[in-house]
């Protein structure tokens, strides 16, 4: 009993930790997204007055995509917010379904872990080369660092997707249907949203 | 080499693992098979989403979700149903309208269904409109908007195929108001026959006020599009733009959040398009790999040996979209596929555009089709109806999309001329 509680408790915190460092990142690229924004209009209206741009703008763009994405993905794993076709899944008994998806994360996971410990490699690689960035004399590897960051943390996730849907098998939950907690999001998100202008509108009138 | 990649795209898309990571996957089965290692792989993940031109996919979906959860769709409604609303069948002809006008904002088709049809549902049913037909227009009108520019997929299709995006936003412009109008002759002749009752007109000062009341909303197309049709911005400063705007409107001019909801709705946006942009990049790593094992030959040689003429290229790509189409979105495959297919099209004097055009528009069939289309669904939830009610109800709609489909096949120049005039480069671009 006490094993188990004590395993519980480990899932509980792990679980804070976890919640923890996706809510980081989630600031961090939506941060980073915005910062990126501003200087692209920043760069729109120099260049409407006829004034040369910021030379850097455009490079450093493409690799603050990069990393949004990379990171945004993996915090998409935790969240299910990936594409899938499901059909097969959802078709089948609840066990069965549970016990294919799990081997979807696992795959999923050693695919990413092993991308992750090429990138970590590559990143090494980058550091001794000394490679800098196309526009402007800074090295490449701080970027490579977040790549490699996130393409880690992808395949752990995936990798605790993976016990956890081990767990749902044993547990027989129902499957949710990717497409079924798209459109449930959706509709969540509407009633949020007139929530939120009644709510406004009533205390207007107060 | 290929056939062990291509079985296991099929396998691992058919269990369930994530598309973008099926694509990711079985081109490092074939990368590893190739005797190369993983780090090939990273870095072609990386170019995949090294582009400027995606980078405008994040921007423009976070743009469109703050516009969906603001007042933009409320405005849009009224303004369009205060014109629209006096002839027969007009306030179906409304909802279709509004949907076009917010699919030029949002581009995606469940926004649409979602924030039109909640709006529109209980209006159309009040006023005394069949609920089958009501089920009908709420699931198809929401999917015009992935044709209507900008639209997140034609943006996937231009960076996936290396084709202009305002070109392919352009080209969308006459397709998406057809298919718009021919759904509205259709709800005029349904309202005709079954007298429903014509909605009263509103007062040109009322409507000139209702306009007033949502200039900020009109606006937002406006500004977007003009400025990439005009050349001062490109898809992704347009991107940028749209985003900055719909914080003024919603936020200083409508006041529809605070700025801690704000933040939480942009968290989400951005999360969700990260999952849009690397299904495009992990695309370009599947077609990097299957160009290097040089698929794109095997697939001419294939093609142009068996197949004699266009037409029927045509039939066999819209069939393979509508089978897609039932079972997943058929912009995912279209990105996958279409680069492959590059020199296929050239040499039967397919343009890219209008490739693209038509691929959208088996898209848009797709989100209706059984057993799994999206905005089936929706409807399904939002109505609340079951799945018969709703396939009942978009039955005829869905056969006006399958001509439409046909009409942009037989004349290019539906999508061809519009980009032609734009651009300058005459019909074929």
């Amino acid at each position: 009993m006490s094993r188990f509680k004590k395993a519980s408790s480990i899932i509980k915190a792990y679980n804070r930790f976890s919640d923890i460092v996706s809510t980081i990142e989630e600031y961090f690229i939506t941060i980073l997204t915005l910062a990126f924004g501003l200087i692209l209009i920043y760069n729109l209206a120099l260049r409407a007055l006829k004034i040369q741009g910021l030379i850097w703008n455009e490079e450093f763009s493409r690799y603050m995509l990069v990393i949004t994405t990379l990171i945004g993905c993996s915090i998409a794993v935790k969240n299910k917010g990936h594409m899938v076709m499901d059909t097969l899944v959802t078709a089948l008994p609840i066990r069965i379904g549970h016990v294919l998806r799990a081997i979807g994360y696992l795959i999923c996971s050693v695919l990413y872990l092993y991308l992750g410990i090429y990138a970590y490699k590559w990143t090494g690689k980058l550091v001794a080369m000394n490679r800098k960035s196309e526009s402007i004399n800074i090295p490449l590897w701080p970027v490579w660092v977040f790549v490699t960051y996130a393409i880690l943390t992808m395949g752990w996730r995936y990798f605790v997707q993976m016990l956890k849907s081990i767990s749902a098998a044993s547990r027989g939950e129902k499957i949710i249907s990717e497409q079924e907690a798209q459109i449930a999001a959706s509709l969540e998100e509407e009633a949020a949203r007139k929530k939120a202008i009644a709510d406004k509108q009533g205390g207007n009138v107060k | 080499m290929i056939a062990v990649a291509l079985s296991l795209f099929f396998i691992l898309l058919i269990i369930g693992v994530p598309v973008a990571h099926v694509v990711l996957g079985s081109a490092a089965v074939g990368v590893l098979m190739a005797g190369k290692n993983g780090t090939i792989l990273a870095q072609q993940l990386f170019l995949g989403c090294d582009s400027f031109l995606l980078l405008a996919v994040p921007f423009f979906i976070i743009s469109g979700d703050l516009a969906a959860k603001g007042k933009t769709s409320e405005k849009i409604v009224s303004s369009v149903n205060c014109f629209l609303g006096r002839l027969p069948g007009g306030l179906g002809i409304a909802t279709i309208f509004a949907c076009v006008l917010f699919g030029a904002i949002t581009g995606s088709a469940i926004a649409c269904v979602v924030a039109i049809g909640t709006l529109m549902m209980p209006k159309l049913l009040e006023n005394g409109y069949p609920r089958i037909l009501v089920l009908g227009i709420i699931t198809v009108a929401g999917t015009i908007g992935v044709m209507i520019p900008p639209s997140i997929p034609m943006l996937q299709q231009a960076v996936a195929m290396n084709i202009s995006a305002g070109a392919m936003f352009t080209a969308g412009f006459i397709p998406g108001v057809m298919t718009a109008l021919m759904m509205s002759a259709y709800v005029v002749w349904y309202a005709v026959k079954h007298k429903i009752p014509r909605g009263e007109g509103a007062p040109w000062k009322e409507k000139i006020r209702i306009l007033l009341n949502s200039f900020w909303a009109l606006l937002f197309p406006i500004i977007i599009l003009g400025g990439i049709y005009t050349g001062l911005a490109t898809p992704t400063e347009a991107a940028v733009v749209s985003v900055f705007y719909v914080l003024l409107v919603e936020l200083v001019i409508y006041r529809s959040y605070s700025l801690k909801q704000l933040f939480a709705f942009m968290c989400k946006s951005t999360v969700s398009a990260a999952t849009l942009t690397i299904t495009v990049a992990t695309a370009q790593v599947f077609v990097w790999f299957m160009t290097t094992a040089k698929l794109p030959d095997l697939i001419y040689n294939a093609i142009t040996n068996h197949i004699s003429s266009t037409t029927l290229l045509w039939v066999l790509l819209c069939l393979m979209f509508l089978v897609v189409g039932c079972f997943t979105n058929v912009i995912t495959v279209v990105v996958i596929l279409g680069p492959l297919l590059v020199n296929v099209l050239s040499y039967y004097n397919i343009n890219l555009i209008h490739f693209g055009v038509i691929a959208i528009m088996m898209a848009q069939i797709g989100f209706v089709t059984p057993p799994f289309g999206l905005c089936l669904f929706t409807t399904m939830k939002i109505g609340p109806a079951t799945m018969p009610e709703v396939i009942k109800g978009s039955w005829g709609f869905l056969i006006i999309m399958v001509l439409a489909t046909i009409l942009l096949i037989v004349f290019p120049q539906l999508s061809l001329w519009l980009p032609g005039l734009v651009y300058n480069t005459g019909v074929a671009i």
